[in-house]
């Protein structure tokens, strides 16, 4: 019979924990907002929407490109065939999706220096405390994110064969990306879209 | 894994319900809509169904019915190998070590913190990189 790794489940109850540290992100956002609706009115129009609408489809292509990573590193294939993306293996989908990811944060670095050039920092009032404890807890769990991408190439490169052990190490960064992902979507929604 | 998933399965629609309790209970009592609460109960259901939800699918993928979901199994029917575990390593307190060095500084300064930021890195790769070089690696 074919059990699941431990690493895989370890992972999700793991990554079920962090849902609830954001779930305390997202109440803190939600009860400022009703203690201040005023600040909110004000600090929201300091948002650039279109350029965080890119910076989010930056780190969905980098999600998608993790999982064609997995597909890859299932086949146990590590490195690629041949130039084409469907020849690509493991470390090569895992460098595009760092790439992407790294955008990401250098896009949200980006818009960290504007908006305090704007006047908007992390202790100018309550939207300024939780609109960078929020997005800079993610910021931090991308950067996370990255350290392991690396990780999981290097082991790539270092390994004689590539084996399931390896393959499932890929797959769990996978999961975890994924979540960040899906959590920066929620983030997005009720930063960006809701206000 | 199978009473795992449907115990945690059933845990998430327990707050489910309770979160739709506390809405109409709001709506009940005439108060405005409390977005704290009923945003935290909803991700409590999401703690609960997102291990079930795996569960569920690694229990299909077992490809039979495991040991501990049948009433007439044995101990010696779960036995086998359950993972790798290094036998012995420096690496995780060294890691922690380090991670505690990082802590430190924020009470003495910062810069104790930029050297533990270092100690971290070395740890980490010293730890997943273990069994992954040498004799393990190319």
């Amino acid at each position: 019979m074919n059990r699941p790794s431990v690493a895989a489940v370890g992972t999700i109850i793991w990554l079920a924990s962090e849902v609830m540290f954001f779930a305390a992100l997202f109440a803190m956002y939600f009860s400022l907002r009703g203690a201040a609706p005023e600040l909110w009115a004000e600090g929201t129009e300091q948002l650039n929407v279109v350029f965080a609408t890119i910076n989010t489809l930056i780190l969905v292509a980098s999600s998608v490109a993790c999982q064609f990573g997995v597909f890859a590193a299932e086949r146990l294939q590590s490195r690629r065939t041949g130039w084409a993306p469907s020849q690509w293996g493991l470390v090569e989908w895992f460098f595009l999706s760092y790439a992407l990811g790294a955008l990401f944060v250098a896009g949200q670095v980006f818009e960290y220096a504007t908006l305090i050039s704007e006047g908007l920092s992390i202790s100018t009032n309550a939207y300024g405390s939780i609109f960078f404890l929020a997005t800079g807890f993610h910021g931090l769990h991308v950067t996370g994110g990255l350290i392991a991408f690396l990780l999981i190439i290097g082991r790539a490169y270092s390994a004689k064969r590539f084996t399931h052990r390896h393959a499932t190490s890929a797959i769990v960064v996978s999961y975890y990306w994924h979540f960040v992902d899906v959590v920066w979507i929620a983030l997005f929604f009720v930063i960006y879209v809701l206000k | 894994m199978r009473s795992n998933a449907i115990i945690l399965g059933v845990l998430g629609l327990f707050f489910l319900l309770a979160d739709a309790t506390y809405w109409i209970w709001q709506f009940a009592a005439g108060q405005p809509i409390d977005w704290v609460g009923s945003l935290a109960i909803l991700m409590t259901v999401a703690l609960a169904w997102f291990p079930a939800y795996f569960l569920w699918k690694a229990d299909k993928n077992t490809g039979g019915v495991l040991p501990e979901d049948l009433d007439d199994a044995d101990i010696d029917d779960g036995e086998g190998n359950i993972g790798f575990y290094s036998p012995w390593s420096w690496w995780p307190i060294s890691l922690a070590a380090a991670v505690g060095v990082i802590t430190l500084g924020f009470v003495i300064g910062l810069w104790l913190s930029a050297i533990g930021f270092v100690l971290v890195l070395v740890t980490l790769v010293g730890w997943s990189f273990e069994y992954n070089r040498g004799h393990f690696g190319a």
